[in-house]
């Protein structure tokens, strides 16, 4: 072997191969737990669902509106609102999937994998008021 | 040949110590990992109101408890049902509300609902929170109403609404608590 020349034993070659590997091993675990991050904060589905529970109920979309004050009622449901239009009108940003459920009338999109919920309604019919149950109906959460 | 053997000899604590490091980097970031996943739970259960049940049933438990108050039982709302209780808790000053509605409990000062009164009460709400629901009054820090399932099936929690309703008194107040156990 002439003076200056390097060999490149088996000591080297097992060196490189272990640094690709621990480098490997390393931006694969590193991936690996940034996609399960992101997964889980960009997880929002039950959060949409929790505003839209919250718009139907509070929200002027179906509430009663009292005709002398002019205030919706929270927890109340204008019968002559409970539409497909109003619904798609309401929900027009929002892409979930929503179907609710009163005395047998249904609005609302049909849902294949459904999750149910219950609240406590009063009902508007005019100058009417029952209580009665209001289901909502979503997709389940996949995550 | 003895190039070899100490090439040998090499290897056998290098392969050891790249494993241990392999090990401390796994560690390091299962590490790293959790301490965000804490943080991450941190918000949401500040999102969520800090309840430790998460369940969706108990959510927007101020309408339930609302919508109930306003049930009609006989000539009265449960609400106005509620308002009366301070003065006939101790002594019943209105016996015609006891007739199916409020039962005086034996021994101790303090209100049950009836028959009449659960039935409405349980028929309403039964559909929302199953036998896991249970509605009391206080009235200066002291429990004088409670109605529940008989059978009622306590879990993790309870979570609760909280509600002040004015009695016929027009200085004072009731508090009236939705419980919810899941």
């Amino acid at each position: 072997m002439s003076k200056g020349q390097s060999v490149l034993g088996y000591k080297g070659i097992y060196f490189i191969a272990a640094m690709f590997l621990l480098a490997f091993i390393f931006l694969y675990m590193h991936s690996a737990f940034a996609n399960y991050q992101t997964g889980k904060i960009q997880c929002t589905k039950s959060s949409v669902q929790e505003i839209m529970i919250a718009k139907v109920l509070y929200g002027p979309c179906v509430t009663y509106t009292d005709p002398q004050t002019q205030q919706s009622i929270p927890g109340t449901i204008d019968i002559s609102k409970f539409t497909n239009e109003t619904l798609d009108t309401c929900f027009s940003f929002i892409t979930e999937k929503m179907k609710l459920t009163l005395n047998e009338k249904r609005v609302g999109d049909s849902i294949y994998d459904p999750y149910y919920m219950n609240k406590t309604i009063w009902v508007y019919d005019g100058e009417k008021k029952e209580n009665s149950i209001l289901q909502f109906t979503f997709e389940e959460p996949p995550c | 040949m003895l190039n070899k053997k100490a090439q040998t000899e090499d290897l056998g604590i290098e392969i050891p110590f790249a494993i241990v490091l392999t090990i401390i980097g796994v560690i390091a970031l299962t590490l790293v990992a959790a301490d965000y996943n804490w943080s991450t739970d941190r918000v949401k259960g500040a999102l969520h109101g800090g309840t430790t049940v998460h369940a969706f049933d108990a959510k927007f438990m101020g309408t339930d408890l609302e919508n109930t108050l306003k049930l009609q039982v006989g000539d009265y709302t449960f609400g106005e049902l509620i308002a009366y209780m301070p003065r006939n808790y101790q002594e019943v000053q209105d016996p015609s509300l006891f007739e199916g509605m409020l039962w005086d409990k034996w021994l101790i000062d303090g209100l049950a609902c009836d028959q009449e009164l659960y039935t409405e009460i349980n028929h309403y709400l039964s559909p929302v929170y199953g036998k896991y629901w249970q509605i009391k009054a206080y009235y200066h820090d002291e429990e004088i109403f409670s109605c529940y399932p008989a059978d009622i099936l306590y879990g993790f929690g309870p979570i609760q609404t909280n509600m002040i309703l004015p009695t016929l008194d027009p200085q004072e107040t009731v508090f009236v608590q939705l419980k919810v156990y899941q």
